[in-house]
């Protein structure tokens, strides 16, 4: 038995489905695949899989990440074929390789957020500019301090590691971004997006959201 | 552009995944090259209508032709509802986001009375107009099938055409014929008189319908000489042959039912006297073990499901079962795949059965004696005895089981006091024999919970002339079971009995009710099977507001002279048995089942004369 890591994306149709549905989804196919993939033990068996960084709702990735245990000699290769002939559309398996970093490593986050503004797009970049920019873009999260609940406020532009703002050629702004993904830390970019247009009072037609790249503390690209 | 459109407002709603498709094995054909697009709409949200059988069927067989492009819609939840109204999002189809006036044939499945006002709802999303007269175009024929069918009058007049009976080979003709008639570019009605001589197809608008002074009907007729004047069920002949999906749409979201479904049997030999599904399914047609166990694995292999259900109405009245659980169980096993058994019965759950559940998951037991006392049970011709609820306790007792459900009626035809106090005191003596088995798990209490649904008279079963209990009674009767109950290991659990109201005007209703559903739709009434949206207040005013007295429906004892709404359909059972199972039932008798003694109900003809439990 060892130990695999799949990279895969997740695009289009299935940003609309979360996390949670994303076990029962892989569980089938790896069943129809016939991976032969590890059990877990006990009365109820079912595949194993360990997916290293939950993706939010409405966002798409490009490097989503699990981990499974393989029972035979099937190759990675091989591995990554049988996966791509039974993902749905929107999913594909891009790279299949032994692990390397421990999952608790992943700290960052880089996405592609765009923006298509209902109204004048220049107004629309340089309000997003200048919010970015700025001191603070306060959300409230509610919180549980032991039993009790609080409010608890959150200047955004202190959690943003870097960020590029820049118009795409059809109109579009496009904010690239680096935010923190982790065990320790995690802001959603979403949420950070739904601030950013509430405060900036700009309107838009819709958003999009690509995960590009996850990386550890140092900025490397997690393997 | 309309899917651009729905993706702006899916982040405002829950659940986004319902509207969006792209599931595993749901078909995605090029609309151009298909001559007939077909809207199978289920009047309730996603989770619910992917959890149903005969959409699976149905979806699969329509869009094995290559003629048909068969697209899924279901009812949009209250907060995608409203973003759809806010943003002139019309309902879509979500496969190819299509709006729904863009179908050629819109059908619907009926599953139960209060899913009537989602129907109207769907349809006016879809800027169809409602009433099947305000439609002249050959284009958005709207059709309805499922067990509400038998009697569709209180909404005839929404739908252009019914299926009675099976869709297997039915739809397959319609689709068909509506494919000649589009290429000829009939116009509706020469398409609907061509349609109405398919067995099975029912056009409501071909008919008269009469009335006596005193409210009832005097006679239903056709208008034309070709059109049939009694509509005969439809039935698929021998189940090993007819079309069964060997792919099935794996929803993204968790459904209510997410698994493999191998349905075994159809029709019941047991005779219940309340139960419509045990008359409107005969006659019995059984599927051979073997074509089971491959229908079971060729779905598994290609959904990935781990889980697989058995589905009929009574899985232990199978007479293959011995033959098929040893090498079904074989074959979970082997691939971790779990196996559920829902519908057995108390009077046949062998101990070999009982010690094969054993080795599959264990999940709850559910048991249905329907009334508490003996006689009860005898009148509703429900043949087990509280012996046969005692032993299969015991054995399961044995077995590690804890906890058991227990399903009951109330407002049964000849009810009194003494039999609500039966529901409790059964409960009791399954209590009772937890603690006096020897096998029990030691140290563990058991629990036993009571499930009272109330009573509905339904068409064609020995009790559709009976009277339902009124809203007052049914509360009365709650009370009093609520008091009978005194230990804490049993819990019991009902239903609001206003909703039981309003479906058992519709369940034996008349086309005059077609006014008061449009009307309370249009008061907001929508979801009405959902606690949680259900106004039997705005109900009631609706009734009022169309000078409908909605007790003439539900509370009035019939007379076996009566003519019915429905009395131009047939089921296949004669009414003659009908009546001589009502007058048993008055007289506390039973009648064997259908294996032990053939009654003649006369379903067999539809069949060329064969039933499974003649044999």
């Amino acid at each position: 038995m060892r130990s695999v890591r799949i990279w895969y994306e997740k695009l289009g149709k299935l940003q609309y489905i979360s996390h949670l549905d994303m076990n029962r989804l892989m569980s089938k196919v790896v069943r129809r695949a016939g991976i032969p993939i590890w059990y877990t033990e006990g009365f109820n068996p079912h595949p194993y899989v360990n997916f290293l960084l939950p993706l939010p709702l409405f966002t798409q990735s490009k490097c989503e990440i699990m981990d499974i245990k393989i029972t035979d000699d099937t190759t990675n290769g091989e591995l990554k074929d049988k996966f791509n002939a039974f993902l749905p559309d929107g999913m594909r398996v891009t790279k299949v390789a032994d692990p390397w970093g421990k999952p608790t490593e992943i700290a960052f986050s880089q996405y592609d957020i765009v923006i298509d503004p209902d109204g004048d797009h220049e107004d629309c970049f340089m309000k997003v500019s200048e919010c970015l920019m700025g001191e603070e873009l306060i959300i409230i999260k509610k919180q549980k301090q032991g039993k009790r609940k609080i409010d608890k406020e959150v200047n955004l532009i202190e959690e943003i590691h870097s960020f590029y703002v820049s118009m795409t050629q059809d109109n579009r702004v496009n904010i690239d971004i680096i935010l923190p993904s982790g065990t320790v830390k995690t802001v959603n970019p979403r949420l950070l997006t739904d601030a950013l247009l509430k405060s900036t009072g700009v309107e838009v037609r819709g958003v999009s959201i690509m995960r590009k790249r996850v990386m550890n503390a140092n900025l490397e690209d997690f393997e | 552009m309309l899917f651009e459109k729905i993706e702006r407002i899916l982040p405002l709603v829950q659940k986004p995944g319902r509207y969006t498709g792209g599931e595993v094995n749901s078909v995605m054909k090029d609309a151009d090259k298909v001559d007939v697009r077909f809207a199978f709409c289920f009047p309730d949200i996603y989770e619910i209508g992917m959890s149903h059988l005969g959409m699976k069927i149905l979806y699969g067989m329509l869009n094995d032709r290559d003629d048909c492009w068969c697209e899924r819609v279901f009812a949009p939840d209250k907060d995608m509802e409203e973003q759809m109204r806010l943003n002139n999002i019309p309902l879509f189809s979500i496969e190819s986001t299509t709006a729904l006036d863009e179908f050629d044939i819109i059908g619907f499945t009926l599953q139960y009375e209060l899913c009537y006002t989602n129907v109207l709802n769907m349809l006016q999303l879809g800027n169809i107009p409602l009433r099947a007269k305000d439609r002249t175009s050959l284009k958005n024929i709207v059709v309805a099938g499922g067990p509400c069918v038998c009697n569709p009058e209180p909404i005839a007049d929404f739908f252009d055409v019914f299926f009675i009976g099976e869709g297997e080979e039915l739809d397959g003709e319609f689709v068909e014929l509506y494919k000649q008639h589009k290429k000829m570019g009939s116009d509706k009605q020469t398409f609907l008189r061509a349609a109405a001589k398919i067995q099975g197809v029912y056009v409501p608008e071909f008919y008269n319908v009469e009335y006596n002074d005193d409210m009832t009907v005097k006679c239903v007729t056709p208008k034309y000489d070709d059109v049939p004047a009694k509509v005969v069920k439809r039935v698929v002949r021998n189940l090993d042959n007819s079309y069964y999906p060997e792919k099935l749409v794996v929803p993204f979201i968790d459904v209510v039912h997410d698994r493999a479904i191998a349905e075994i049997f159809r029709g019941c030999i047991r005779g219940c006297r309340f139960c419509q599904a045990g008359y409107i399914y005969r006659p019995i047609r059984e599927k051979s073990p073997q074509v089971i166990l491959e229908q079971v694995k060729k779905l598994c292999d290609t959904s990935g499901y781990e889980e697989v259900s058995l589905l009929s109405l009574s899985t232990s009245d199978y007479s293959g079962l011995s033959c098929l659980l040893p090498e079904l169980i074989n074959y979970t096993k082997a691939h971790s795949i779990n196996l559920s058994l829902p519908s057995l019965r108390v009077d046949n759950f062998s101990k070999e059965l009982s010690e094969q559940l054993q080795t599959v998951r264990r999940s709850g037991l559910t048991f249905a004696p329907e009334a508490g006392t003996q006689r009860m049970r005898d009148v509703i011709n429900k043949n087990i005895t509280q012996q046969d609820v005692l032993k299969t306790a015991e054995m399961a007792f044995e077995g590690g089981w804890t906890s058991m459900k227990l399903y009951f009626m109330l407002g049964l035809p000849t009810e009194t006091m003494e039999d609500i106090e039966g529901i409790a005191n059964l409960a009791q003596s399954v209590v009772d024999a937890y603690y006096n088995s020897e096998f029990r798990q030691k140290g563990k209490a058991p629990s036993v919970s009571i499930s009272v649904a109330a009573f509905i008279p339904k068409p064609f079963t020995p009790f559709q002339w009976e009277p339902q209990d009124t809203l007052e009674m049914f509360e009365e009767k709650q009370k009093h079971l609520m008091s009978s109950v005194r230990s804490k290991k049993i819990s019991v659990s009902y239903h609001d009995a206003k909703t039981s109201v309003i479906e058992g005007v519709f369940a034996r209703g008349d086309r005059r009710l077609s006014d008061v559903i449009e009307n309370a739709f249009l008061s907001g009434c929508k979801f009405d099977s959902w606690d949680d949206s259900f106004s039997y207040e705005k109900w009631m005013q609706a009734f009022e507001n169309c000078g409908v007295d909605y007790k003439f429906y539900v509370n009035r004892m019939r007379d076996y002279s009566e003519v019915f709404p429905w009395s131009h359909l047939d089921y296949g059972v004669r009414e003659q048995l009908l009546i001589k199972e009502n007058e048993l039932a008055h007289q506390a008798q039973t009648t064997p089942n259908c294996r032990e003694k053939c009654s003649a109900c006369g379903a067999n003809k539809l069949n060329g004369g064969e039933c499974c439990a003649i044999g």
